[in-house]
């Protein structure tokens, strides 16, 4: 593990240095919340779990979890998903 | 996100209902292999409504086998289901096309043919002239050129100074500016009298060519001769012997002439009008409803405008389309559009002096379509016409001297 951490740490300061966006460096994901209506998972690696209530994203090394109402995957390709409804909590866990 | 839509519509897409134990691994499989799915809903406990395209269904169903899911199409939307359904109604899909085909045909015909600009030549004239270069009714508007069409109107019209060709849709409009003609009928050199139009004063007078008869201050009535297109040599007075030897009849040797020259006359005019002190009739009130009506034989349908006409007393105006006639057979269809106009009663009372104001005024207007264009009025004057009973009329009569050109050219032959 603690070369990996050296390694993430290389690769995060060069990017910072280059100003090359972290997503595109470190293949973390991007994600974007737009109001409560929307989030965009970009760089997924598929999902755990999907009821009307949650959704949880396998991200990188973790899970990306959504929970709310009505949820529905508006779109899904395989680096991209649209998670649509209202939404109440967006948490990260790694 | 329209593009979008627009692909899935053409490639054609189905919305199917997922029913199994792991459907996100399902969904995880479709989306690794490239199968795009949409609209994911959550509508049970172990089922989802997922859309698809087309072609994204046959994979979908190995996907199903590994992931122990099954799935039931709900809807199918798009072009290639359309197709499908078109196969069945043939006879709907040729109607279609054939209307389509039938109004693409029936719109490449010039079906009406407006002539504008036209004031001495009579419509039929010009329609003939573009007959004979191609523009009729009925006629492939491509084969019309509308070039050919100009020029030869411009050829057998010789009053037409320009023409103008355009095809517009199914109208054709022709565009004519005619030749403005001096009017003056007898030719330059025929002889020809200068008379007068009108009775009237001689006041001024202009001899251009030819020999004035009368002079300033003459009372001339119409028909007769102002300037005289016949000239007579003047006798030479100095020596009377030598002309009776040589020419003994000089006097018989007139010269004609066509005659020129401008005289102006006063001329006197009288008009008449007369206006009532109190005055009752009818009037528009300038409000006013619209109905359009279709009449089928004696059915009468109305398309726009109220079912009954709100007002007490109107006028009415109306125009009526119907489909023209062909050899016997009438279609008993028509168009009609109806304008109610209200009339309201009116009751006015003049004062003597608004009453005969009005009464000149309207004696005034019958002078003014009676006066020739380019007159001057020199003098007016009003008089109120007394029948010596009490009536409630003002009798009004206008008198006006105008100066006037009086000449008009009359041919004669010598």
């Amino acid at each position: 593990m603690a070369w990996r951490d050296l390694k993430n740490r290389i690769k995060r300061q060069v990017s910072d240095f280059l100003e090359i966006p972290s997503d595109v460096m470190l293949d973390l994901p991007k994600t974007v919340l737009v109001g409560n209506l929307q989030v965009f998972i970009e760089n997924h690696r598929g999902i755990v779990e999907y009821t009307s209530e949650s959704v949880r994203v396998i991200v990188g090394d973790g899970e990306i979890g959504v929970v709310g109402e009505n949820l529905s995957l508006r779109n899904i390709t395989s680096d991209e998903i649209i998670v649509e409804g209202k939404i109440k909590g967006l948490s990260i866990n790694n | 996100m329209f593009l979008f839509r627009l692909m899935s519509f053409l490639f054609g897409h189905v919305s199917m209902v997922v029913k199994g134990e792991t459907l996100e691994k399902f969904i995880n499989m479709a989306s690794s292999r490239g199968i795009y799915l949409w609209d994911i809903t959550k509508i049970g406990a172990d089922k989802i409504l997922i859309r698809v395209r087309l072609s994204g269904v046959k994979p979908l169903r190995h996907i199903a086998r590994n992931t122990g899911s099954r799935f039931k199409i709900e809807s199918r939307k798009g072009m290639p289901f359309v197709f499908n359904r078109m196969k069945k109604r043939k006879v709907l899909v040729i109607g279609a096309v054939s209307f389509l085909i039938v109004l693409y045909m029936l719109s490449s015909f010039v079906w009406f043919i407006d002539i504008i600009g036209n004031n001495k030549i009579a419509d039929d004239e010009v329609l003939k002239a573009a007959r004979q270069a191609g523009l009729t009714r009925g006629v492939l508007k491509w084969n019309i050129d509308t070039a050919a069409v100009e020029q030869a109107i411009k050829d057998k019209l010789p009053t037409v100074s320009w023409a103008g060709v355009y095809v517009k849709g199914t109208r054709a409009k022709v565009e004519i500016v005619e030749k403005k003609l001096i009017e003056n009928g007898a030719a330059e050199d025929q002889p020809v009298h200068i008379v007068a139009k009108k009775t009237g004063l001689v006041k001024d007078i202009l001899v251009l060519s030819g020999e004035a008869v009368v002079k300033e201050g003459d009372t001339v009535s119409a028909g007769q001769v102002l300037i005289s297109g016949e000239v007579i040599p003047e006798e030479k007075p100095e020596d009377p012997s030598q002309t009776e030897e040589d020419n003994p009849s000089p006097i018989a040797m007139p010269r004609y002439v066509h005659a020129k020259g401008m005289v102006k006359a006063r001329i006197w005019y009288e008009g008449y009008g007369e206006a009532q002190l109190v005055e009752e009739g009818k009037k528009l009130t300038g409000r006013q409803v619209e109905q359009v009506c279709m009449k089928f034989a004696e059915k009468e349908i109305i398309l726009k405008g109220p079912k009954e006409i709100p007002f007490k007393e109107y006028q009415t105006k109306e125009k009526v389309k119907r489909i023209p006639g062909w050899r016997n057979i009438q279609i008993p269809v028509e168009l009609s559009n109806v304008q109610y106009l209200e009339v309201k009663n009116y009751h006015e009372k003049r004062t003597l002096s608004q009453a005969r104001r009005l009464a000149e005024e309207k004696a005034l207007s019958v002078l003014r379509a009676e006066l020739p264009e380019g007159a001057r009025i020199m003098e007016q004057r009003v008089e109120r016409i007394d029948t010596g009973q009490e009536e409630s009329l003002v009798r009004v009569k206008v008198f006006v001297e105008a100066l006037e050109e009086i000449g008009k050219d009359k041919p004669f032959t010598p």
